[in-house]
């Protein structure tokens, strides 16, 4: 069993770092925590720091200030951890990609796993997401 | 409040402030925009908001032909009236007096149109960063083009 | 001189140009100034619209926020409308009515469940956004999708919601209805809630007016201005409604607000369906052949307040200038006033009673020692702190 298979075998704690976005997206992940998709019973967990996280969950697209910080909140992460792109925005820039302040997409700042294409993405696709990055 | 009658409305302001208005447009049956020097700007924005009670909206910043154009809207609730004040400011010399001591609710959109235009607002509180931070640099006016006079002038 | 400590809150904060850094400047517990810094989540909207077409602006003005996804192409369409002179079909007109409507009870319940969060109601959390879930049914049913619906275009609407489909929203909206009442029950008459809210986070109507504040953040303070009933669009002047409104200022008024704000809007939902099925299916917009040159002046009342958009249109198919100004703009200004002097664990729940979306207080909040620059707190401990008072207040009671 590889370390990272096996870091990533129990509960996954999930920190999300939220770019420009447009808040959609974060509120379909708050969405997945409530009574009807509730991800807790997987063990998902939204936390407060990055130290604490399994998952560095990336929404919204990344502007020229918030670059810098993502980087510094990636170096900050333990290792190994999964970064997911979320929705359109996180994965490619979205509509705001043209815009005069982009700071490029999340793959071109820290590596990415896993990318959540939507916009945005529905619960049930999260769900989707996650299993198949836990599975791979 | 006065009540205004708002067909009777534009002569009204041409009567008191007849030499400061350059220009008047009434756009629908409520909106209103006036074309005004920019000196006096502050005094009928005292007239709107003190006597009249109007709110301030928001201004806009945009070019022009000639310079930059600041659009400042104000509304008057108990009707729907909107009032604009449109003035013009000098590119080579882009410098206004800053409404933000009357009203609170000026502050921030004069730190972002001196951000996106390079337009100076004398007397402001905290002419500081408000968006663009690390975005771009202090000297760099995203929103800004250069007018078609200057474009001539570079040409020749 | 006693010793300050910086309690920063943020940075990231999804609105427009809004996301923002607050640094609570504290004395003890006492906030006792309050600072900011944005530009975390400027994404130069305003600049990319001037490269789109007219039709092109709706999927992007969207995106500025998601949860006031239908007010923000509301009020373009408005103002464009106004610039091309364009009359939208009656249906029309009550389709935009019905999709705004559904998006404020689903704002006001996401408020409403956050705002429990903060004081330490997780079960307001859970339910207020389990009742959210039955609104955004709704919303798939009509429009297909359950955030960003594009159901607007110039001179009226994208889609229309069948006469068929009809009875099918009326149901699912009576069955919300006794959940909002048991809502309004259980917060109206919770006593910690009183203890929590009233009394906190006063907005004198003179701050109101001074910054030019509007929405509920204004009607809670005793003044009424919406732009549904002062500059009415859509299909408001033919419904009857009225404008809520508290003389609390404080906290407390303002969810008393929203929460009387819901059933209101359900009123006005079932209004429009009734007078919806009277009008002819299929007629729901108004074709457009070109825009001439002028200014547009648009506004829409989205669930936080008068959403102001400015078009500025040259005679070709994209706008020369697009000015959006976002109710929270002026809102969150206002906690220069509402926050001195309070404490710090009432900060949370006054920073979030304009509803200037939660994200800064529950991402990434960092509480610095102002001299050592060490990390005392962050954004969790804050809602513990303000959690503990809620626990605090129950076992005195």
């Amino acid at each position: 069993m590889s370390l990272g298979s096996y870091c990533f075998r129990k509960s996954l704690w999930v920190f999300h770092f939220g770019g420009a976005s447009c808040n959609n997206c974060d509120i379909e992940i708050l969405d997945c925590l409530t009574s009807r998709y509730d991800i807790e019973r997987f063990g998902m967990q939204l936390v407060g720091t990055i130290r604490h996280a399994d998952v560095l969950l990336v929404s919204g697209s990344i502007n020229r200030k918030c670059r810098a910080r993502l980087l510094k909140v990636y170096n900050q992460a333990p290792k190994p951890i999964l970064v997911v792109a979320f929705g359109a925005c996180g994965c490619t820039g979205g509509i705001f990609a043209e815009g005069n302040v982009f700071g490029g997409p999340v793959d071109t700042i820290i590596p990415v796993d896993a990318y959540i294409p939507g916009c945005p993405p529905k619960p049930e696709a999260i769900l989707a997401g996650i299993v198949k990055l836990l599975n791979k | 409040m006065a009540a205004v009658n708002y067909e009777i409305f534009p002569d009204i302001l041409k009567l008191n402030f007849d030499s400061d208005i350059l220009g008047l447009m009434v756009l629908q049956r409520k909106r209103l925009v006036v074309q005004i020097r920019k000196e006096a700007l502050l005094e009928i924005a005292n007239y709107f908001l003190d006597e009249l009670k109007y709110r301030f909206v928001i201004a806009s910043g945009m070019n022009a032909d000639h310079g930059y154009d600041i659009i400042y809207h104000f509304s008057d609730d108990s009707t729907g009236y909107m009032v604009n004040l449109m003035v013009n400011i000098d590119e080579k010399k882009p410098e206004i007096e800053s409404m933000a001591n009357m009203i609170s609710a000026a502050n921030w959109i004069e730190r972002e149109i001196h951000e996106i235009l390079g337009v100076n607002f004398i007397n402001h509180p905290n002419l500081t960063n408000l968006i663009s931070g690390e975005n771009w640099e202090e000297t760099e006016h995203p929103y800004a083009r250069p007018s078609r006079d200057n474009k001539k002038s570079q040409r020749t | 001189m006693s010793k300050k400590t910086v309690i920063p809150i943020g940075p990231y904060h999804p609105l427009q140009e809004e996301p923002e850094l607050f640094k609570l400047y504290c004395e003890g517990e006492i906030v006792r100034d309050i600072e900011w810094e944005t530009g975390y989540n400027h994404r130069g909207i305003e600049k990319i619209n001037e490269s789109k077409t007219f039709d092109q602006v709706f999927f992007v003005v969207e995106r500025i926020c998601g949860i006031c996804s239908t007010s923000h192409p509301f009020a373009y369409a408005n103002a464009m409308e106004e610039v091309g002179r364009v009359e939208v079909p009656d249906r029309a007109k009550f389709i935009r009515t019905i999709i705004g409507e559904l998006e404020r009870i689903h704002s006001h319940l996401l408020w409403l469940g956050l705002a429990g969060h903060f004081l330490g109601y997780n079960t307001v959390f859970m339910w207020a956004w389990k009742y959210r879930e039955m609104i955004l049914d709704i919303f798939e049913k009509t429009t297909g999708n359950r955030n960003n619906y594009a159901m607007f275009r110039i001179g009226g609407v994208r889609r229309d919601i069948p006469n068929i489909h009809i009875s099918d929203v009326k149901k699912m909206l009576d069955a919300i209805k006794p959940k909002l009442n048991l809502l309004l029950g259980a917060v109206m008459d919770d006593p910690v809630i009183h203890a929590r809210t009233k009394k906190v986070g006063i907005l004198t109507k003179e701050d109101i007016i001074d910054y030019g504040a509007v929405g509920p953040t204004a009607r809670a303070s005793g003044i009424a201005i919406d732009v549904r009933h002062d500059d009415p669009y859509a299909a408001y002047p033919l419904v009857d409604w009225k404008v809520i409104t508290s003389d609390g200022c404080d906290v407390y008024a303002k969810t008393e607000v929203r929460l009387l704000e819901m059933l209101e809007s359900v009123s006005i939902i079932d209004q429009c369906l009734d007078k919806m099925s009277h009008t002819k299916e299929g007629s729901i917009y108004n074709p457009v052949k070109e825009i001439p040159a002028g200014f547009g002046f648009g506004r829409a009342e989205a669930p936080r307040g008068e959403v102001f958009h400015f078009v500025k249109t040259d005679g070709s198919n994209s706008p020369a200038r697009h000015k959006v100004r976002a109710p929270s703009y002026v809102n969150i200004a206002t906690f220069k006033k509402s926050c001195i002097g309070q404490t710090i664990s009432d900060a949370t729940i006054i920073l979030a009673a304009v509803d200037p979306c939660y994200c800064c207080t529950e991402r990434m909040a960092f509480a610095y020692d102002y001299y050592s620059g060490k990390q005392i707190m962050n954004g969790l401990d804050l809602i513990r702190i303000s959690q503990q008072k809620t626990k605090e207040l129950k076992m005195k009671m």
